[in-house]
């Protein structure tokens, strides 16, 4: 069975500039992948272009099987079944709830009927009240807001469903809300989703596929697990979670860090650095390892301290879990145990391949 | 962002858009190539006439007349938005009102009051350079005031009070944050003043003072259409100095804000409450009061026979058919520029764009003209209504350009775009979505512009067809005439006509009060 979306070597440029450079990424049927990456890495660029409302200079487009471009548009924006959630949502103000739901349909000459059929549906998957159908866009809550338009996309029954930032703007409560209703729809109708967002959390609560976007270009794609605890450059490991990270040195088949000693076999070749999370690291009174609390904040249940280890310039403070009842004060003297950390290429120096050719 | 299909909807819209544009292009056109055909001997004529003189006192009261309603409208402004003045919305409503006063009403009207005869006593002169600058004055402030106020009305209060809180005193912050905001805003309400009065005939001609437009017209008149053109072509050009002087005042920097969440705090007026009041009371009753007074009164003495009343019924009926007609056919032609330069944006549609703009720096008598002499030989074209309604829309197309765009900005791209997504054609996303939400801002385009022709005086006299007869051709005959009582009546209707647009315009707030500005 063929990929839902496929997305191959997509360059695209505004002006002078490209925004993409060169991206691939597929999503299964029935799968979720989440773009993530900072404003401005290009990541609505991509939308744009997969729902056919930004043209790219070079790459191929397909959905379910059906290529849309190559680079050429081949299928119009109406016709490619990939409906796109706007962050800001696009609901047409002068219209009811209900008027937004059924508005293609009906131009699409649908049955009455299977029109109503298909409303009655949508509502029901994403849990919208029918009592707000008959309301304007402008009356309803946020959270409606959102739940509304993403029922007018469904309602189409699309081949892939785009999403812009969809829990952006939505109190915690809110969110994860939507978070089951999106796992919810996921499962339920079996619909290919493919998500941007800046939120790491956001992407690893909705997706089975992260794609890490930076300056356009793909940093890293993998499960959330591999993209976490696996990070290919420090950029992605600063992105998708808390991490301290410090330099390393070489040392007779070992590499050295502050916080101790590994084997460098299987290890990059080449200046590396090491990036340590939270959830890996502990307080020891007894450890050799020492650092200074830098600063506490309290995350409810815990308190994250920052605790510098090593020389200021070569690193960042390490982030470190500590339970109440163990918190250290700012300033204090502490022991560290580390278990292994992730051992990353310097990449602020990797070259972007290719970057330089075509812009 | 540009998306393109192969079809014919963009090539339609473009086609459309040029062919517009090339429209409103026709009379600067004609004027070139008229004026380049001069020979020796027309411009030895020319200069022998009074060019330098006429420019000269043209422009100065273009400037003069602007620099005085700015004068007027900033304190106007800053006092019916910024401070505790009793009954702000009434004073916005009352002093607004000049703008539904023909120029020649309103001077018709000044001579009814302080010329001889009149009803008060002659304290104000109402011949010659001095009576234009003033009854010009009180004509056109309101070009200088709405802009200004909406202007304020969008500042964010938060802007100022970021000032006070700084350290600045409430005038401080007036002078050094309030005002740099709405600079744009006056800088286009004096260029819409000083164009007012470059392009003015009807005031000038019955106040006595020499312009420019009375010697085109003249020219006109002695069927010297060489020398109407090389006039002509002098008035255009002070126009683009001055349009080239705005723009350079304006700042090229946009000011950009958004709307505000808050109303702006009002200064407390203090112990200047009273006077301040008076002052705008005594303002408005010469500004306002005088002319419908004078108005009422020499109606009141008129004929109010029926067959009076009928005529006067005939003649509106005709005024509001062509401006309706001018109006529905700008508003439509306005359509595909507004668009690409909305949504297309690249140097073709700003050429388009400025193309559709000049227009609106040429006199509505020079417009007439070019037309008069490019139809003059076409027998089934000259003077008949489709040739007047083109010289309307060339001339105001600007009006109902600007409220169209500045209607299909506010409307986010994406909603048409989301239509698009979820399976709807181009045509269909534009009809269902765009076009429904940017209707308001259409409707008061097209308003302006039916306001704008009703009080059109040159262009209708000169392109009018036989058997058209409009309160504004009627009124002129009269005045000329020298039957000061019979033009009342048509005054009075010409007002309420032109009124009544104005009044719909004020008060439709989101897309009225930015298409005034």
């Amino acid at each position: 069975m063929s990929d839902a979306l496929s997305v191959e070597d997509l360059w695209l440029r505004y002006d002078a500039e490209f925004v993409l450079r060169g991206v691939t990424l597929a999503v299964a049927a029935g799968g979720c992948a989440a773009v993530l990456g900072p404003s401005g890495c290009g990541k609505t660029s991509l939308l744009r272009a997969v729902a056919g409302l930004a043209r790219v200079q070079e790459g191929r487009i397909a959905i379910s099987g059906t290529v849309t471009d190559d680079p050429a548009p081949r299928v119009k924006p109406e016709d490619r079944g990939a409906a796109l959630v706007f962050q800001d949502l696009a609901l047409w103000p002068h219209m009811t709830v209900a008027g937004n739901l059924d508005f293609v349909l009906e131009a699409r000459k649908i049955p009455r009927k299977e029109r109503e059929d298909r409303v009655e549906a949508a509502c029901e998957a994403v849990g919208l009240p029918r009592g707000l159908l008959e309301r304007r866009p402008g009356l309803l809550s946020g959270g409606e807001r959102q739940r509304a338009a993403l029922a007018r996309a469904l309602v189409q029954e699309p081949r892939v469903l785009l999403l812009d930032e969809p829990l952006s703007g939505l109190d915690t409560h809110l969110r994860q809300h939507l978070i089951d209703t999106l796992s919810r729809v996921r499962a339920e109708l079996g619909l290919a989703m493919l998500i941007v967002t800046h939120d790491h959390e956001e992407a690893f609560a909705l997706a089975d596929h992260v794609v890490v976007l930076r300056d356009g270009q793909v940093e890293q794609a993998g499960t959330p697990t591999e993209v976490y605890e696996t990070p290919s450059t420090r950029f992605v490991a600063e992105f998708v979670g808390l991490a301290g990270w410090t330099g390393v040195e070489r040392r007779e088949g070992m590499l050295a860090t502050p916080l101790g000693e590994w084997p460098a076999t299987g290890r990059p070749d080449g200046p590396l650095e090491a990036v340590f999370r939270p959830e890996r690291l502990r307080l020891e009174e007894t450890s050799a390892h020492r650092g200074r609390v830098a600063a506490t904040w309290y995350r409810g249940g815990y308190y994250v301290h920052l605790v510098e280890v090593g020389p200021r310039d070569a690193g960042r403070p390490a982030r470190v879990y500590v339970r109440s009842d163990e918190a250290a004060a700012v300033g204090a003297d502490v022991g560290l145990s580390a278990e292994e950390p992730a051992f990353v290429s310097v990449s602020s120096v990797s070259v972007r391949k290719g970057a330089e050719g075509r812009s | 962002m540009k998306t393109r299909y192969p079809g014919h909807g963009v090539a339609a819209l473009w086609t459309a858009a040029t062919l517009v544009a090339a429209a409103a292009l026709m009379p600067a056109v004609y004027l070139v190539v008229r004026a380049s055909g001069a020979d020796s001997e027309a411009l030895a004529s020319f200069q022998r006439m009074r060019t330098l003189e006429l420019t000269g006192l043209s422009a100065g009261l273009a400037v003069l007349v602007a620099l005085s309603a700015l004068a007027i409208g900033l304190p106007l402004a800053w006092l019916t938005t910024r401070s505790d003045l009793p009954g702000r919305r009434v004073w916005t409503a009352v002093l607004a009102a000049p703008l539904a006063i023909p120029s020649y009403v309103g001077a018709y009207t000044a001579i009814g009051a302080f010329g001889a005869g009149g009803l008060l006593p002659p304290v104000l002169p109402v011949r010659g350079f001095v009576a234009a600058w003033w009854v010009l004055t009180l004509l056109t402030y309101p070009y200088v005031l709405l802009p200004v106020r909406a202007a304020l009305l969008r500042s964010p209060p938060a802007v100022e009070e970021t000032a006070r809180s700084l350290g600045l005193s409430p005038f401080q912050a007036l002078i050094r944050v309030v005002l740099p905001q709405v600079r744009p805003a006056a800088a286009s309400g004096a260029l819409l003043v000083a164009l007012y009065v470059l392009s003015d005939f009807g005031a000038v001609a019955l106040l006595d003072c020499d312009t420019f437009t009375a010697a085109i017209f003249s020219r006109f008149e002695n069927a010297d259409l060489m020398g109407g053109a090389l006039y002509a072509l002098v008035l255009v050009a002070v126009c683009l100095l001055l349009v080239a002087f705005e723009q350079r005042v304006r700042g090229s920097h946009s000011l950009y804000v958004r709307r505000a969440a808050r109303r702006p705090t009002t200064q407390p007026l203090g112990r200047w409450k009273i006077p301040t009041t008076l002052a705008c009371g005594a303002f408005a009753s010469l500004a306002v009061g005088v002319p419908l007074a004078v108005l009422g009164v020499w109606a009141s003495r008129g004929d109010f026979s029926s067959d009076a009343l009928a005529a006067t019924g005939a003649l509106s009926w005709d005024s509001v058919k062509v401006s309706s007609l001018a109006a529905l056919a700008t508003a439509v032609a306005a359509l595909p520029i507004a668009y690409v330069a909305a949504r297309r944006p690249g140097w073709a549609a700003t050429l388009l764009d400025r193309a559709a703009h000049v227009g609106f720096a040429l006199p509505g008598l020079v417009i007439a003209l070019s037309l008069v002499s490019l139809s003059v030989g076409v027998r089934w074209l000259y003077q008949s209504l489709p040739l007047l309604i083109v010289a309307y829309l060339v001339h105001f197309l600007p009006q109902s350009l600007g409220s169209t765009r500045s209607g299909l900005l506010q409307v986010d791209p994406q909603l048409g775009e989301a239509a698009r997504s979820l399976g709807r054609t181009p045509l269909g996303a534009f009809r269902s979505v765009t076009l429904p939400l940017i209707a308001p801002a259409i409707v008061a385009g097209a308003l302006l512009v039916f306001l704008t022709t009703m009080k059109e005086l040159p262009t209708t006299l000169l392109l009018h067809p036989t058997g058209l007869d409009t309160l504004a051709i009627r009124m002129w005959s009269y005045i000329e005439e020298g039957f000061f009582a019979e033009a009342a009546l048509p005054a009075v209707a010409l007002v309420v006509f032109a009124g009544l647009p104005t009044l719909a315009l004020l008060l439709t707030r989101r897309a009225g009060r930015k298409t005034l500005a």
